[in-house]
């Protein structure tokens, strides 16, 4: 009830809002469907598959996560989590993702893929 | 009052959503064909110089595909059905000429053969199911190929005799990258990368003092190389091998033995002719080191030759950087 | 020794129950992108706990709500559960010092930050457990998420509070 107050919350907010927007267009376009990408699957921070997604096959990978394994599928260059044991199913409802700095994040089992572009260089030979 | 100050407030985010559109205008466009994706990146072009490109690409992917006419009369395919004379698309004939030269590279024929299509199909298929081809069916195809011959006539006519089935998949990537690079040089273009399937990719000049692009080496760890108006290709496992058992297989097969190479995980060529890179990168991983040293000169290339993530060879004036 | 008045203790417990009952429900909601971060509405018990009986009053209903709900949907000492632990003691950390300290905004703007800093504890937490930074391409979303909730969560508290329900359990049993 007391208006300063509430002014003051509004501005908080609205900034608040303001620095929140700008960091979520930031990492939008940090999102870029690179040609040569490569999608790395890591367990518990380490790497353990190395899809090339630009051959744009249709297969099948089975994960050993943390607590059970980790069915993901990839299909004309995009890659999801297919099923997963863990108990709200975030990275499934995710679906497919073909962008790079787009991490698909299986928390239960410690399980996430990110997709790499061609990194530091200009072109990737090989 | 709070009113007049949230005026303002919402077109900063506007005006960032304006501003990073406007750099998302990248100079780069791609196109599907030889069955990978062709990036091209223009940094001094406009955008009828990409249809073009993407135009070459098209018509190059076209002629040369050997699973389909496309809707043509004298593609690739069609050449390969056909009992007698046809004539091919004028393009497609200089293109068989070049590969059909017995000498192509300095390494000869005996690594580089343009009538290996069925058999690689056949190695295809059978890699896909994790097994190696049967000795009978090798020899067979090699007989095949070894009776099979181009004879080349006027007005773009072409004679295939015998069974084998020709394949220009080694060859068409640098071929039309050269092309490509005709192309670009007559509308005095010079800052440009024209990636194909990161395994065959022509390079202008950097738009820096020194001009040179950073070329990422995928077989190697962290490592890359300065590379300026020229060719890389590759012709590694990386992408395309399969393993079976302890080893890992590539997808091409040595036109004399008949049989998978696996002796190197990769060969890197930079050269000034991009069909010379292509038919190299394939040859060389059949080549021993010493055949590689030896071609080096006679084709005027350099190499870098990797195993097990190491390099075994490298030419002189190579220098391989770290990130 | 002061003596804790037992209606104080019972409306405590109220709020706790009710407490746990929001998160429990919201729980089952499917969180967006990362799992384990949740749209913080069992905060609106927790700020009017704040905000009508006290700072220590509020830490224990905070207590209670971070362990009974790992109890019952059985995640207590899973990583969920350390990701709404830290969540919900950064998140009261920050609305206290708020509370007690910068006395410039009303329980709406105090709930926004408490929620914010409620997300940012689970992601941090989460980041820990996963071992990658990678989590943070979420935050953004996430945030915005969270100020909006957050926004929610103080106009209901607001309301409750403006009803005057526990101001006149407060008045007439002298605690």
């Amino acid at each position: 009830m007391d208006r300063k107050k509430l002014r003051n919350d509004l501005f908080l907010i609205l900034g608040l809002l303001l620095v929140a927007s700008i960091s979520l267009i930031v990492v939008l376009s940090l999102k870029k469907v690179e040609s040569n990408a490569v999608a790395k699957v890591y367990v518990q921070n380490e790497v353990v598959e190395v899809i090339d997604l630009s051959k744009k096959e249709d297969k099948d990978y089975y994960i050993d996560g943390l607590k059970g394994k980790v069915h993901i599928h990839t299909h004309d260059g995009a890659i999801a989590v297919v099923e997963s044991n863990c108990p709200h199913q975030d990275c499934v409802h995710m679906g497919y993702v073909s962008e790079t700095n787009h991490p698909i994040i299986c928390a239960y089992n410690a399980v996430y893929i990110v997709i790499e572009g061609s990194g530091n260089g200009d072109v990737v030979i090989g | 009052m709070s009113i007049y100050d949230m005026k303002f407030k919402p077109i900063i985010p506007l005006l960032f959503i304006a501003l990073t559109s406007c750099s998302a205008k990248v100079s780069g466009d791609r196109v599907f064909c030889f069955n990978c994706w062709t990036n091209i990146k223009l940094f001094d072009g406009n955008d009828t110089e990409f249809e073009d490109i993407k135009n070459i690409l098209k018509y190059y992917d076209k002629i040369s595909d050997n699973y389909s006419a496309r809707g043509t009369t004298n593609n690739l395919y069609q050449l390969n059905k056909a009992t007698e004379v046809i004539e091919v698309d004028s393009k497609l004939y200089d293109l068989l000429h070049v590969a059909s030269e017995p000498n192509i590279s300095g390494l000869g024929g005996n690594y580089f053969d343009y009538r290996l299509g069925s058999l690689s199909k056949l190695w295809k298929d059978s890699l896909a199911e994790k097994k190696i081809l049967d000795e009978e069916i090798v020899e067979n195809e090699i007989i095949k190929m070894q009776n099979s011959a181009l004879t080349f006539g006027e007005e773009n006519k072409v004679l295939k005799v015998g069974q084998a089935e020709i394949d220009l998949g080694g060859i068409v990537k640098g071929y039309t990258l050269d092309v490509i690079k005709e192309y670009l040089t007559e509308k005095e273009r010079k800052s440009y990368i024209i990636d194909s399937g990161s395994s065959s990719i022509l390079l202008g000049e950097k738009q820096t003092e020194s001009g040179y692009f950073n070329v990422t080496i995928n077989d190697l760890d962290n490592s890359y190389i300065k590379v300026k108006n020229g060719f890389v290709s590759t012709s590694g496992t990386s992408r395309q091998g399969v393993r079976i058992g302890d080893v890992t297989c590539s997808h091409i097969v040595n036109p004399v033995t008949g049989s998978v190479v696996n002796n190197y995980d990769a060969v890197i060529v930079l050269s000034d002719k991009g069909y010379i890179g292509d038919v190299l990168s394939t040859s060389m991983m059949m080549a021993t080191v010493d055949e590689i040293k030896d071609s080096e000169q006679k084709d005027n290339v350099k190499v870098i030759v990797i195993k097990d993530k190491n390099v075994i060879y490298k030419s002189e004036g190579i220098e391989i950087l770290h990130y | 020794m002061k003596k804790i008045s037992v209606h104080k203790i019972a409306l405590m417990g109220i709020l706790t129950a009710a407490t746990i009952v929001i998160a429990i429900a919201e729980s089952f909601i499917p969180s967006i992108g990362i799992p384990g971060v949740k749209l913080g509405l069992a905060n609106i018990m927790i700020l009017i706990t704040l905000y009508e009986l006290g700072i220590l009053e509020a830490v224990v209903v905070n207590l209670f709500r971070v362990f009974v709900v790992g109890l019952v949907r059985g995640t207590i000492f899973s990583m969920g559960f350390y990701m709404s632990l830290a969540g919900a003691f950064l998140s009261l950390l920050v609305m206290i010092l708020l509370y007690l300290l910068v006395r410039k905004f009303s329980i709406i703007g105090v709930s926004v930050v408490g929620s914010l800093f409620h997300v940012t504890g689970q992601i941090i937490v989460a980041m820990f457990f996963l071992g990658t930074a990678y989590i943070f391409y979420y935050l953004p979303i996430i945030a915005i998420s969270a100020i909006i909730t957050g926004v929610f969560v103080g106009i209901v508290a607001k309301l409750i509070i403006r009803t005057g329900v526990i101001r006149k359990q407060k008045e007439r049993y002298n605690f």
